[in-house]
């Protein structure tokens, strides 16, 4: 168990070192990239059909008690996020390995170690115990994906990453105040000890950390009103990239803030958290009606996404934070497939605006069948896992009479249909547009075709395991959810 | 069994998708094989009278989400209509198609989806099962109207119907959500009355998501868009199934939404403007198949208005009136896309003159028209005596409104049907006519005809009727369709209906030239949906301005809006002022330095103040007795000094200017940020919950680590794993620039 | 980059090169007792590296070898004590005597301090790599960052 918990942490990193050692050697180098990456996932997995069976496993790393080290926790929720983040990366790595260096592909050389890097940091975060860890972990995920953007030096990724980072070092920033907050209250920056330990603050330190955490985790889950350096930055990285990105990045915070605002019950800021939901999902549904490039639409719908998250954390009820989490685990590879049929799309059409696309249907109904399923999905058409999920926040608001909240994502539903008919409308219908007459490159070399549409049908089929396990998935998110309402089984597992 | 069909489907699916690859025919045909099945059994069920068959299947049953089918009455019957119209439609649409007609690998299927959808709503014993398949039509829906996508105006209809349904579709989700609470149970055949304000809601949030279904005004405004679609869809999604969707889920679920009067109120007034404006509508029209479609809506209205009474009597007409509607709005449709094919137009004032030449359509069209008209001997007549009946069985208010409300809407009715059998087929210009194409003659034929023979067996279909409206009121199966009713109350109004009707479309169809009315409810619907489209970029616009000194300036607020909880639990008892004086002398060199720092113009004079203050906070350190930080902080500091020189080379030597508006605004967030990390500190302070473990982490540190230096072993150590990550970040950090170093060389080489 | 080439600064780089070296050896070892350890280490070593960069003395290499191997190193010291059933970066603690440090207690830290060592040098090479290139062009981003709102 222990071992597993080392390995989707360290296997990631031994893959990306290997990986850049072996950087002239294109196979080794893929191979030793995705052998980091996919032992980490399969660990993963391995780890949750252990804890959903034993619960919670907690490692102390060096063997220190938990008031002196640094200790791991997987617990339900951390093993139900984490192998679906990872199978993505890992997904993904496949299809950057068949992109090759396209004009919106990544240098290969580069990207499997840093996307190594990058899983390595994940699964820190959501493995770790510990505040100041999960500071490092944002700091490999920030670094990485920084990185992973502006790696190959052009113009508009430089100046877009330029939004990125700096925005997400406030933010680190912040997080590195609110530590020196939370030790200076509690004296420990052990997750557990301080669930333990806030609830003998007086309300106003205890709300104060709580809504200070709410604008970190905020930022990095781009939430109204610091979402901004998301949609600036995601459409400008090689496809590959945004495709984890997509994933993976705002949810890791979402993952956060679900994880110690529920575990340190926030209620209280229930009502500012559902405001700044409502506000999310309508204004991200807005911004993706307002772009006319495929990535730039996407980009905003996951803010819009988002919102529903924290609209089913900010109920800080049993039937809410199930819907979040389901959310969550529905939301990360869905994305991530669409990012991936955007890259398709590019490649097809050798843009992916809108303006220079149109009546792919046609040409390549597989391309169109495999948007339309994770579009579906998103848009929270039955039979797909979005339905699901967003039929479990949207009772879950009904429940708590929380009208507005409702209301206000039945509206981010008709603007996110209205998103997605657009692009179909766009890119899918319509006469194909004469290519000739616009300077974006349609060559360059192809990259593998095969390996990127296996890629990618692999995500899709991996959204419809989703949507056929829903129930299962239910099961597991109540569970886990379940886990963090009860902080006391949280504390006595890391601190017996 | 249920499931079987279901497979069935699917397969068809599959292989009318791999034999449409070859060509359009082969694909239609491959598709017509599941609904003929289904109708089959369908109607073997319905004859046997079998008891029904449930399936069931648990999706997610926490939310309650199962797939549960029941074959009672009413489902057999609506799968006998949409599996033996699907399967005509099917044989039809390979007269309507060009054997080699593009989109062979997409149309046969996504025909068929939308089929399978229909046949699991009409199934379905579940709310959620219901909702399911009931969003799934819409989407099959739209990829079926936009069949012809290249078309601008297509896509708009496409466009327009999918926001019109979804949007309804959301909304009659929420309802659903509240009406499942109410009921405590999901299950369809389960519902008992419920009553109070959140039902209340459920109500009206579900009869809207209906009303869009249904095309119901002010929600028809799709309807006529929809025709855009090549005929057999016409004749079979927006005729004779999809848009029955919402007439059955008010059927259904009417039962448990008996005794609340917004339930009713609401159905009415959907249902009786739409009779109304619905006729008026197919009044005006020039294009044959729009006169039908706005028949449609006022058809579909005067079924939710029979709906909407609740009376046993009532429902008994509505189903029988569903099952009329669907046999004869079908055929007529059929005719339509026959006549479009063979003469080339679909605008009655060019057309004429076609009983001679399509003598097989004429009479499929003047069996379904009588029958549309209500009169005898065909099935409509009778469904058309019983609506009038129910109406007049009605007491009160009700019975006025009923009367009056269906007396007009039939007259109507009827004005339009002659219009459009005496304009099409009735003298006019001579117009050449390609030849007969069987199969577009016989689906219309047999459709056609149906409506005669459901008068000559009126006992079974009368039966059959019956058993399906005991579904939806138990009292339902006392009543029966009369084929020759005496002269009796209804059968008086029913000819006047008819003498009135016939003469005032028989006046208006010398009046076709008229130029046809403009689609103003579609204009409004697409102006709207373009507003919020052009609208959205000027919003966003303003909170996505691109500018990052102005994010972050929304960043600092926002931090600092967080600190205010803070303010409530600032003490300042436990503070004191200094440990040792040279702390205040730092301290106020700190902030004279950054504040001077703020201050300079040239990025080297800034970058030196910031290593400035770095030096200055390792003082600090010193005092705190910490010398490794010292080190390491002045080690730091002096890099980044280094780094800044070399690296500033390649900048402008000084700021560029700044507003002095936009300068006050980043002092002001300067200095509420700084406060509100102060104030977060004194707060956190001022009574802590916990103790640093500072004994013991240097006991742990002494006698475990092996090592004095309790800092060094912290690193290595109790925290080595936070060691480990941030030298993977420098790492990083390192490849990154490595690259950017390596792509700027390639560059300048070129 | 190299365009100051001034003899005496050339030689006092030279001169103190060796010592520099000293120091940060003793600064890697000293760590676990007194101030020091493997990033102060690496700091110092970074820095005469600077200086002969820049004095011309030496090119700004082998950057990516000294990041992998140091990597490799702390992934080793973290993951070796699984293999002895150990918890994850559970340090092994022995004692050397040794000259001039005296008795130290030292184990498994030093490696991973090596490791860290490496990376920190890494960086600051990869830093004077990038800094060192021949073309002078503004990098993009700039101007993001300036623009007013």
């Amino acid at each position: 168990m222990s071992a597993l918990v080392a390995l989707t942490i360290v296997g990631p990193l031994v893959g990306a070192a290997l990986g850049l050692a072996l950087r002239r050697n294109s196979q080794l180098r893929d191979i030793a990239a995705l052998l980091g990456i996919g032992s980490a996932a399969v660990g993963s997995f391995a780890l949750l059909s252990q804890v959903s069976a034993n619960g919670t496993t907690v490692v102390r790393v060096g063997g220190w008690a938990p008031e002196l080290g640094i200790i791991l926790v997987a617990d339900l929720f951390a093993v139900l996020v984490l192998p679906i983040a990872l199978a993505i990366i890992f997904v993904v790595e496949i299809f950057a390995i068949g992109q090759r260096r396209t004009a919106w592909g990544a240098n290969p050389e580069l990207a499997g170690p840093l996307l190594g890097i990058l899983t390595s940091g994940v699964s820190l975060a959501m493995l770790t115990g510990d505040l100041f860890t999960l500071f490092v972990a944002f700091e490999l995920i920030l670094v990485s994906s920084y990185v992973l953007l502006t790696h190959q030096g052009q113009a508009a990724q430089i100046q877009a990453g330029m939004t990125y980072v700096v925005m997400n070092l406030f933010a680190s920033t912040l997080f590195l105040f609110g530590l020196g907050f939370i030790y200076a209250a509690t004296g420990t920056v052990n997750i557990a000890l301080v669930a333990e330990r806030i609830h003998d603050l007086p309300d106003g330190v205890r709300l104060g950390l709580g809504s200070w955490f709410l604008i970190v985790f905020g930022t990095k889950a781009a939430i109204f009103p610091l979402f901004s350096w998301l949609p600036d930055s995601y459409p400008t990285a090689p496809t590959t990239i945004t495709a984890v990105f997509a994933g993976l990045l705002t949810k890791i915070g979402i993952y956060a803030m679900i994880r110690l605002h529920t575990l340190t019950s926030m209620e209280e800021l229930g009502p500012v958290m559902l405001v700044i939901a409502g506000a999310t999902m309508i204004i991200g549904a807005i911004g993706a009606l307002a772009q006319s490039d495929v990535k730039r639409i996407l980009s905003f719908h996951i803010i819009s996404q988002v919102g529903y998250m924290l609209m089913g954390l900010a109920l800080f009820s049993e039937a809410g934070l199930t819907g979040a989490i389901l959310f969550l685990v529905h939301h990360m590879p869905v994305k991530t497939v669409l990012f991936l049929v955007g890259g398709l799309i590019a490649n097809a059409e050798g843009s992916s605006r809108l303006r220079y696309t149109g009546g792919l249907a046609k040409r390549s109904p597989l391309i169109a069948a495999l948007f339309a399923i994770p579009a579906l999905s998103l848009a929270g058409i039955p039979p797909f896992s979005g339905f699901v999920a967003k039929l479990a926040v949207i009772r879950a608001g009904i429940e708590a009479n929380s009208t507005p909240i409702v209301v206000a994502a039945l509206i981010a539903g008709v603007l996110t249909l209205l998103s997605m008919a657009k692009i179909w409308l766009g890119v899918f219908w319509g006469p194909s547009v004469d290519r000739s007459d616009h300077n974006h490159p349609v060559s360059g070399p192809p990259g593998n075709r095969r390996t990127m549409y296996a890629a990618t049908s692999l995500a899709v089929a991996g959204t419809l395991a989703i949507s056929v396990m829903a129930g299962p998935l239910f099961d597991l998110s109540e569970r886990a959810g379940a886990g963090l309402r009860s902080p006391s089984a949280y504390i006595e597992a890391v601190n017996p | 069994m249920l499931l079987s069909l279901f497979a069935i489907h699917g397969l068809g699916i599959v292989c009318s998708a791999l034999a449409g690859r070859r060509s359009m025919k082969s694909g239609l045909i491959a598709a017509a094989v599941a609904p003929a099945i289904t109708a089959t059994w369908a109607a073997i069920s319905l004859s046997r009278g079998d008891s029904p068959a449930i399936f069931e299947f648990a999706w997610v049953s926490d939310l309650d989400l199962v797939f549960r089918f029941r074959s009672d009455g009413l489902a057999l019957l609506m799968a006998l209509l949409v599996a033996g119209i699907g399967a005509l439609v099917f044989y039809y649409a390979t007269g309507y198609f060009k054997a080699d007609a593009p989109g062979g690998n997409r149309f046969p299927a996504t025909l068929l989806a939308f089929s399978v959808s229909m046949l699991g709503l009409v199934l379905a014993d579940s709310i959620w099962t219901f909702f399911i398949f009931w969003e799934f039509t819409s989407i099959t829906s739209f990829l079926l109207v936009g069949h012809k996508h290249e078309d601008a105006k297509v896509r708009m209809a496409a466009r327009r119907a999918l926001l019109i349904t979804g949007s309804g579709g959301l909304v009659l989700l929420a309802g659903l959500v509240v009406l499942a609470q109410e009921l405590g149970t999901t299950n369809l055949s389960e519902l008992s009355p419920v009553s109070g304000t959140a039902a209340s809601v459920a109500a009206v949030l579900i009869l809207i998501g209906a009303a869009t279904k249904s095309a119901q005004v002010p929600f028809h405004v799709w309807l006529p868009g929809a025709m855009a679609a090549p005929t057999p869809v016409s004749a079979y999604l927006h005729s004779a199934t999809m848009v029955k969707a919402g007439v059955l889920l008010v059927a259904v679920v009417g039962p448990a939404f008996a005794e609340i009067e917004a339930w009713k109120v609401a159905g009415l007034l959907f249902g009786i403007t739409s009779m109304i404006w619905g006729a008026v509508g197919a009044l005006r029209h020039r294009d044959a198949k729009l006169i039908l479609a706005w028949g449609t809506v006022s058809q579909l209205g005067l079924l939710l208005t029979l709906l909407s009474f609740g009376s046993a009597k009532a429902t008994y007409a509505a189903v029988a009136m569903l099952f009329a509607h669907a046999l004869f709005k079908a055929t007529l449709f059929l005719i339509v896309g026959e006549i479009d094919i063979r003469t080339g137009t679909r605008d009655v004032s060019e057309l004429g003159g076609l009983a001679a030449k399509m003598p097989i359509a004429f009479i499929s069209a003047t069996a379904a028209g009588l029958s549309m008209m209500g009169a005898p001997p065909l099935v409509g007549f009778m469904t058309k005596e019983a609506a009038i009946e129910a109406a007049l069985g009605l007491s009160g208010l009700d019975q006025a409104v009923g009367v009056t409300a269906i007396t007009v809407g039939s007259v109507l009715t009827v004005a339009y049907t002659v219009r459009f059998l005496m304009t099409v087929f009735g003298p006019g210009p001579d117009i050449a006519v390609l030849p007969r194409r069987a199969a577009m003659t016989i689906p219309a034929a047999v459709l056609g005809a149906s409506g005669f023979a459901g008068f000559v067996f009126v006992d079974a279909v009368s039966s059959i009727v019956g058993n399906a409206a005991v579904e939806l009121n138990t009292e339902a199966n006392v009543y029966k369709l009369i084929p020759w009713p005496g002269l009796t109350l209804a059968f008086i109004v029913s000819l006047a209906i008819l003498t009135i009707g016939g003469l005032f479309g028989a006046v208006l169809s010398r009046r076709t030239t008229a130029a046809p009315p403009r689609s103003v409810g579609a204009d409004l619907a697409d102006v709207a949906i373009d507003g919020v489209l052009a609208g959205a970029p000027r919003f966003i616009s303003r909170v996505q301005h691109g500018s990052l000194p102005a994010y972050l300036a929304t960043m600092g607020f926002a931090a600092s809006s967080a600190a205010v909880p803070f303010v409530w639990a600032m003490s300042l008892d436990h503070l004191t002022l200094w440990d040792s004086p040279i702390q205040a002398v730092l301290a106020a060199g700190i902030v004279a330095t950054a504040v001077a720092g703020a201050f300079v113009e040239s990025r080297l004079g800034a970058a030196l103040t910031l290593g400035a203050i770095g030096i200055g906070v390792s003082g600090l350190f010193v005092i705190q007795g910490a010398p490794d930080l010292v080190l390491t902080q002045l080690l730091v500091e002096t890099v980044i000094v280094v780094g800044f020189v070399l690296g500033l080379g390649q900048l402008a030597r000084r700021f560029p200017p700044v507003s002095e508006a936009w300068k006050a605004v980043r002092i002001v967030v300067s200095l509420v940020g700084g406060l509100a990390v102060m104030v977060g500190l004194v707060a956190s302070a001022s009574k802590p919950a916990g103790e640093a473990p500072i004994e013991s982490l240097t006991i742990a540190a002494v006698e475990e680590g092996g090592g004095k230096n309790v800092v060094n072993v912290i690193l290595t150590d109790l925290r080595a794993l936070d060691t480990l990550g941030e030298v993977v970040v420098l790492a990083t950090v390192a490849i990154g620039i490595l690259a950017l170093a390596r792509v700027r060389k390639t560059e300048s080489m070129v | 980059m190299t365009n100051s080439h001034s003899p005496i600064a050339e030689m006092s780089i030279r001169a103190a090169t060796p010592l520099a070296l000293l120091i940060s050896a003793y600064l890697l070892f000293a760590g676990h007792n007194n101030p020091g350890g493997g990033f102060a280490a690496g700091l110092v070593l970074g820095a005469v590296v600077t200086l002969r960069t820049l004095a011309g003395l030496q090119e700004p290499t082998y950057a990516t070898a000294l990041l992998v191997s140091g990597v490799l190193i702390v992934i080793v010291v973290a993951i070796a004590p699984l293999l002895w059933g150990d918890p994850l970066l559970d340090m092994a603690v022995i004692s050397i005597r040794a000259p001039i440090l005296g008795t130290i207690k030292s184990g498994s830290a030093l490696p991973f301090d090596v490791g860290v060592t490496a990376i920190v040098v890494g960086l600051i090479v990869a830093l004077l790599d990038g800094l060192s290139d021949p073309e002078t062009s503004d990098p993009a981003g700039r101007g993001n960052l300036e623009r007013n709102s």
